[in-house]
């Protein structure tokens, strides 16, 4: 039973993983897209550092700045999540209910997609990207601080950023079954999500009202948590919380999402999907 | 080309009625556009803030600069929408079919199609940002200097439109080109802070190479160093011809090339 | 005159692994195999004429009427539309009005729109006059039965009307020639059945020359008198509909489902059955015969009397069976020549 279940799942995980390979001129664009949005986004800063007295700001110098933008850059495109564009899709091709009848929820199969293309993005694209950037910063820019502990937590922390992404694209993608406006919905979500975040500054760099207000919301889990952990500028019990929080988060997120979903299915019934 | 300007008045506003179904849409949209200028804006507040001054730049002048760059970005955005669906998927579902077996100009028919009127939000936060930094911003206003900028934005929006079809007629190639027009496109997002302290290879791309910083960020240099205007009228009237010239004979070649559907 | 000379089309098409590894090593590759789509074909079309262009899924159909209404330009060879090549950027517009393009699973009319909007449109695109305009549209709307839903929009149509107003779109302007590219594909029996007979009615009342490409035998023998048949890029046959029926008869399939095997040999013994063959355990039964030299209800009602029936399907023998069946034919004829068909590459082009 329960092994037929995992296999399932499996099933779902796989195919999200093959899916992502089967486009391997895409995979390569994004590559090189995030390699040039990644550089840009130094060079702005390099920009902004040349004009700093103290040589720090939001409390980076400017390696571990350099640093953070690169894991911004890669933390995003590795734990990015397709459920809203699938939402998307299944309803305006009239898919859903097809997928509502698979021997596992809709749910799952969509978190479980995502998984696969974790890995298959973590593998391909994530690898590279943060082993490259890495070398960079510290060789070419004399990062300090990097530890291997930091490392190796910094994996489970893109798979918590990528649940909480995921929960949050399922929440926002119910906005499929009331609108047609996907796109505008979408663009914003990502805008929203991008900014408070810390994938586009630092939250250390908003003003401390904002900063303190930007942690009592799930938003830090999906950029800024994974990349200041790898930087190593997290005490042991910030890491600690900030696990226990965004775990936390993801399933108040998923209730959230649960409820609303409810009243989603309900509409694909009325309508017949 | 007489035909394709008097048929256009009639594309529009068959797209506007089209659009009418469509209006909820429509502002999802717009309110879209307007978080993330916003966002856009508070971007720059909090990296300008991070340091006591940025050369010539501060906040006033750069939320001005940001500003004039939305005014290109929505005419081209109102005008040319359609050429992301190129870039993206038109190629390889073969939606280009049908305007092919019609005696007037494909891509016409193609680019027409779409009058994206929400993009007039984008154009009136332009304005009014515009509006409400350029007596803080510390310009010299001058008739020429005001007639210069308009002229800049002119020829910025053949200048997106170019880019856009460059980068989007590449699918004729590769099927689907659009993550690399989103890639070019995002660079003008750059022409937004002070190029020319970002380092010489960079500000040299973004002048010669993919010239946002010129159409978008040099005008409004020259306002507030109090350069001469109309030397940078010139640069983006060659760099909107250069670009006309150049996407418009890969379009061709491109299409020369289509393949339809189903391969 | 349409005449196409040699005309070849390739594409390229990359080389995709199988497997998880096989998909990362797709990453990195640029293979690509080159398909031969449409192999060296050469046929004219007179004025008036009508000809049905049949194939299979991939024999490349599509492509040749897609060459010839100047959307793909072929790899060599030349297509002439009254002299003119249909996919040359100068003489393009000249030839496309003189041509109207439905394609079946594609619409030109404007989705939110009514029809009326789209007709409109086209009055400007193609100069037409505005009397001609109003005359024609008044006869298209007569003819084609389209005044229920001329004020709707495109989006509320059913396929069968939208059809019909998509046909409508491409004879606005009169043109000389209509070309039909699967126009009958998802539609049932009945609707099908209206559609053939409004483009019969439309090539009478206007004389146009009629090209359509097809899978279904059977739409074929409603609109042409002419027949070319395509596999894997080459014309296997081109010729009259009479003598495609006389060649390979008109075969129809009577399937019955019994509740025990039968033993087909009482039906064998009293009429010309040309074949039987049987499936499922022997519970499904399929006698072939040739409707010119029995009566199919005939059959029929013999088997039904006859065998303890539970179920009936009847069928055509489809383009498969054909095209098959001209294979045969080639290769007792041309016992030496067999080779020809082993260039012909596996990958094929999709419609």
């Amino acid at each position: 039973m329960a092994k037929g279940r995992i296999k399932r799942y499996f099933i779902f995980a796989k195919a999200g993983f093959q899916t992502l390979i089967a486009y391997r001129g895409s995979v390569l664009l994004w590559f090189v897209g995030a390699i040039i949005s990644a550089s840009l986004m130094g060079l702005l800063w390099w920009a902004i550092y040349s004009f700093s007295d103290s040589g720090v700001i939001g409390g980076f110098d400017f390696p571990q700045m350099l640093m953070y933008v690169i894991l911004s850059a890669a933390v995003f495109e590795i734990t990015i999540s397709t459920t809203m564009g699938s939402i998307t899709d299944d309803v305006r091709d009239g898919q859903i209910g097809m997928r509502l009848m698979k021997p596992i929820s809709y749910r799952a199969q969509l978190c479980f997609t995502n998984i696969g293309e974790f890995a298959g993005r973590l593998l391909i694209f994530g690898l590279p990207l943060i082993v490259g950037g890495t070398l960079t910063a510290v060789f070419g820019f004399g990062l300090t601080g990097i530890k291997w502990y930091n490392v190796l937590l910094f994996l489970p922390a893109c798979f918590i950023a990528l649940m909480v992404n995921e929960a949050y694209g399922f929440l926002f993608g119910q906005l499929a079954f009331r609108t047609q406006a996907m796109f505008g919905v979408h663009s914003m979500s990502m805008t929203l999500s991008g900014f408070l975040s810390g994938r586009m500054i630092p939250i250390s760099v908003f003003p401390a009202w904002a900063q303190t207000a930007l942690y009592c919301t799930p938003f830090p889990f999906m950029t800024s948590m994974p990349v200041r952990l790898f930087l190593g500028v997290m005490t042991w019990t910030e890491v600690l919380t900030g696990f226990a929080i965004a775990i936390a988060w993801i399933v108040v997120l998923d209730v959230l999402g649960w409820l609303f979903y409810k009243t989603s299915v309900r509409k694909v019934v009325v309508f017949g999907g | 080309m007489l035909k394709e300007l008097k048929l256009y008045p009639k594309y529009v506003s068959m797209s506007l009625r089209s659009a009418l179904s469509y209006k909820a849409d429509s502002i999802i949209m717009m309110i879209s556009f307007a978080v993330s200028e916003i966002v856009s804006l508070a971007t720059i507040y909090l990296i300008v803030g991070t340091v006591p001054t940025l050369g010539v730049w501060t906040f006033e002048t750069l939320a001005f600069l940001f500003g004039f760059t939305l005014v290109p970005k929505a005419i081209d955005h109102i005008f040319t929408d359609e050429l992301w669906i190129l870039a993206y998927r038109a190629v390889r579902r073969g939606d280009l079919d049908i305007y092919m077996t019609r005696p007037l100009n494909p891509l016409f028919q193609y680019i027409a199609r779409t009058f994206k009127w929400d993009g007039l939000g984008e154009f009136a936060v332009g304005i009014v940002i515009m509006c409400i930094f350029a007596p803080q911003a510390g310009i010299a206003w001058t008739a020429s200097g005001i007639i210069g900028l308009i002229l800049c934005a002119a020829l910025g929006v053949f200048c997106f439109t170019g880019i856009k079809l460059l980068f989007a007629s590449l699918a004729f190639w590769v099927k689907n080109a659009g993550i690399f027009l989103n890639t070019v496109y995002d660079l003008s997002n750059y022409a937004k802070y002070p190029v020319r302290y970002m380092g010489k290879a960079f500000a040299s791309i973004m002048f010669f190479v993919i010239p946002f910083g010129l159409f978008l960020y040099y005008p409004v240099e020259c306002l507030i160093t109090s350069a001469n205007i109309w030397w940078s009228v010139l640069w983006s009237a060659i760099a909107a011809l250069a670009l006309m010239v150049l996407s418009l004979t890969v379009w061709h070649i491109g299409i020369s090339r289509y393949e339809s559907a189903g391969n | 005159m349409i005449e196409l000379i040699h005309v070849e089309k390739y594409f390229k098409k990359p080389i995709r692994g199988k497997g998880v590894w096989g998909m990362v090593k797709t990453l990195f590759s640029t293979k690509h195999t080159l398909v031969k789509a449409v192999d060296d074909i050469s046929f004219t079309v007179n004025d008036g004429e009508s000809v049905g262009y049949i194939g299979a899924n991939g024999a490349g159909k599509s492509t040749t009427i897609k060459m010839m209404s100047g959307i793909l330009t072929p790899t060599s060879g030349e297509i002439l539309i009254d002299g003119k090549h249909p996919y040359k950027s100068k003489e393009r517009n000249a030839v496309l009005k003189t041509i109207g393009v439905v394609f079946g699973q594609k619409t030109q009319l404007w989705y939110d729109l009514p029809l009326t909007e789209t007709y409109d449109l086209l009055r400007y695109i193609y100069d037409i006059p505005e009397q001609d305009y109003r005359k024609r549209l008044g006869e298209l709307v007569e003819l084609l039965d389209m005044k229920p839903f001329l004020d709707a929009p495109v989006r509320t149509l059913s396929l069968g009307q939208r059809m019909r107003a998509d046909l409508a779109a491409a004879m606005l302007h009169n043109p000389k020639t209509l070309f039909l590219d699967e126009p009958t594909i998802g539609l049932d029996v009945l609707v099908k059945r209206n559609l053939i007979d409004a483009i019969n009615k439309l090539r009478d009342e206007y004389n146009t020359s009629l090209i359509l490409t097809t899978h279904a035998m059977s739409d074929i023998e409603l609109l042409c008198k002419r027949v070319i048949i395509l596999d894997e890029g080459k014309i296997l046959f081109d010729g009259s509909l009479d003598e495609v029926k006389h060649m390979f008869g008109d075969k129809r399939n009577i399937t019955i489902q019994t509740v025990a095997p039968i033993d087909p040999a009482a039906a064998t013994d009293k009429y010309p059955i040309d074949g039987v063959a049987s499936e499922g355990d022997g519970l499904l039964t399929t006698f072939t015969v040739d409707a010119q030299k029995v009566k199919i209800d005939v059959v029929l009602d013999f088997l039904l009397k006859t065998y303890d029936v539970s179920d009936v399907k009847l069928s055509e023998t489809g383009i498969e069976q054909v095209v098959e069946k001209i294979y045969e034919r080639n290769k007792a004829a041309q016992p030496q020549s067999d080779s020809a068909q082993d260039d012909i590459p596996t990958e094929r082009e999709d419609g």
